[in-house]
């Protein structure tokens, strides 16, 4: 099979500091990808130079499809079917639920019948916010904000999401009901790649895991691989290797 | 809510429309057809500063591309200034472009530094007189005036100018209001508020903000264009900073993103700086003051404003969960 997102040799440097380093993977289509490690070890950045948003990779070759996208600009990107989401819930306070979703199916070229209303009204039902869909989105909780942004990348009707620490913060029965979302979501063949601090949730939900520290991968494999790692132990939890059986 | 604004504009544009036939005053008309002149400069600014995000301090620069270009094909050409209108128009959208292309990609301070100079280039060079096409400090003067048949339509006869102005300011304004609830408008506003998210959801800010640019430049140009032909003459002064902190009181007080707000605001204060006269050049340090105190003790604008206090109303005379979701939704109407 061939792979859907791939990642060859690539490398971001912000002057010398090298935020990510020669790093390749591949993502297979219909998998979930989990990606962890300790602050500042690169993953978002990585995110952000995959989606060109707001920035590009200093070398290397990134590849979609079968097609370099790393010098695409991010709408582009957003076009051939990669879309993503924000640590920080980046919705526009000022528009409702739907508007913020509409975002997501107004400006991809629609692949099917829908509308983008209808897409962007399905995609909010899928996230279970759809009685709440005339009311604006200032002042909305975390949780809202979290499945919001999650609502308005289904609606570009992706190929694949890169889903930057989407239950951060969240309650546990919040987190419960994302990670059945997600679940759910790998049966509707999407493409997940996934940043997470709450290991529990990426190691359910995550077909693979790759670990990385300081811009650079240190383990790539099956969850039941990747939590007995000798090095993720080390670098991700430290000496402490009593935390792993609350974290992993 | 939605038929309480439908109703509200109906009047509006009734109010509009029948005003001349009460008012006997031609000083008063004339400042209501300048009110007019306003209201479709500081709309169309609001687009793009409003809507867009896209902070341009050339704005009026385009009135006054339009009103010049306007004026100069007429008098040196000769065709019909019906024609010199639309060209108007177009030649600010020209403008725009010279003005956008390099300038776009540049982020908040050094985009409004860059139109800002623009304007000031554009100033120097009315008074400069190149070919002796502006008529440098003088201005110029004789501009045709529009016919229809055998009517005149200027400043000696106010009547039919007055309609015509209100044409350009319901068509500015129809189009305005379309744009702002349209896809297009989706992306100004999701741009302004938060650009990385919105080109991550497939949205090309280049494309959209060029447009918003060109859209108030076009309209903007136009009613430079009618300025000239109504007034006949036209000098350095309407892109002076009189008029520049004018327009911008008339857009802060009306409040940004607002559309009707500034519209309301120009025919506020356009009687309030009348009132004003008489302290010569000190009205517009007064207006300046206005606006700062404005912006101090009420930041917001005129509509918005207006609308809270209906849903305040409301949720009074409603139970408190219907009044919480009326208000809410209030601005929620989708667009696509």
């Amino acid at each position: 099979m061939k792979p859907l997102l791939e990642c060859k040799n690539v490398s971001k440097y912000f002057g010398d500091f090298a935020a990510v380093k020669n790093l390749s993977f591949e993502v297979f289509p219909g998998e979930t990808y989990g990606i962890a490690g300790p602050n500042g070890a690169g993953k978002t950045t990585l995110f952000n130079i995959i989606t060109g948003i707001p920035i590009h990779a200093t070398s290397g070759h990134i590849l979609f499809k079968n097609k370099e996208i790393q010098k695409l600009k991010g709408y582009q990107i957003c076009h051939r079917g990669l879309a993503r989401t924000f640590q920080i819930p980046n919705i526009i306070e000022g528009f409702s639920y739907l508007e913020n979703v509409l975002l997501g199916s107004a400006f991809t070229k629609p692949t099917h019948a829908k509308s983008p209303r209808e897409r962007a009204v399905e995609a909010l039902t899928m996230v279970g916010l759809p009685e709440k869909k005339n009311m604006l989105a200032r002042g909305s909780s975390l949780y809202d904000r979290k499945r919001l942004m999650l609502a308005s990348a289904l609606a570009a009707n992706p190929e694949s999401i890169l889903l930057d620490e989407p239950v951060g913060g969240l309650n546990k029965l919040e987190i419960a009901n994302l990670t059945t979302l997600f679940t759910e979501l790998k049966t509707e063949n999407i493409t997940l790649i996934i940043i997470e601090h709450v290991m529990t949730t990426l190691m359910v939900i995550s077909d693979r895991v790759m670990i990385l520290q300081q811009g650079e991968k240190i383990c790539e494999g099956s969850p039941e691989e990747v939590s007995c790692d000798p090095a993720v132990i080390e670098a991700y939890l430290g000496e402490d290797s009593s935390q792993l059986g609350v974290v992993i | 809510m939605k038929q309480a604004k439908l109703v509200a504009l109906l009047l509006c544009g009734i109010v509009l429309v029948i005003l001349p036939l009460l008012i006997s005053n031609a000083f008063v008309l004339h400042l209501l057809i300048l009110c007019l002149v306003y209201a479709v400069i500081t709309s169309n600014w609001d687009l793009v500063v409003g809507y867009s995000g896209i902070f341009n301090f050339g704005h009026l620069a385009f009135f006054a591309v339009g009103a010049y270009s306007s004026a100069i094909v007429a008098i040196s050409s000769g065709i019909s200034p019906w024609w010199c209108l639309p060209i108007g128009g177009g030649i600010a959208v020209v403008a725009s472009l010279v003005v956008a292309l390099p300038s776009l990609r540049l982020r908040g301070l050094y985009f409004s530094l860059f139109t800002f100079a623009f304007q000031q280039i554009f100033y120097s060079l009315i008074l400069i007189n190149p070919g002796n096409l502006t008529g440098g400090s003088q201005g110029l003067m004789f501009i045709p005036a529009l016919k229809l048949g055998s009517i005149v339509i200027s400043r000696t006869n106010k009547f039919p100018s007055y309609y015509l102005a209100l044409a350009f300011f319901l068509l500015s304004s129809i189009v305005l209001y379309r744009i702002v609830r349209s896809k297009a408008g989706l992306a100004f506003q999701a741009l302004r508020d938060s650009e990385e998210y919105a080109i991550s959801r497939g949205i090309n800010p280049f494309k959209y903000k060029l447009g918003a640019v060109m859209t108030s430049a076009f309209f903007t140009g136009l009613i430079g264009a009618f300025y000239a032909h109504y007034m006949r003459i036209i000098g350095p002064a309407i892109i002076g900073w009189q008029i520049f902190i004018l327009a911008l009181a008339m857009l802060v007080l009306g409040g940004l993103g607002s559309l009707f707000g500034p519209m309301i605001a120009s025919f506020g204060l356009l009687f309030v700086s009348e009132f004003l006269t008489s302290l010569g050049p000190y009205r517009f340090i007064i207006l300046a003051f206005v606006m700062l105190f404005a912006l101090l003790i009420s930041p917001g604008d005129i509509v918005r404003k207006l609308q809270l206090a209906t849903t305040a109303i409301r949720s009074k005379l409603r139970k408190p969960d219907d009044a919480r979701m009326d208000g809410e939704n209030s601005e929620a109407t989708p667009r696509v």
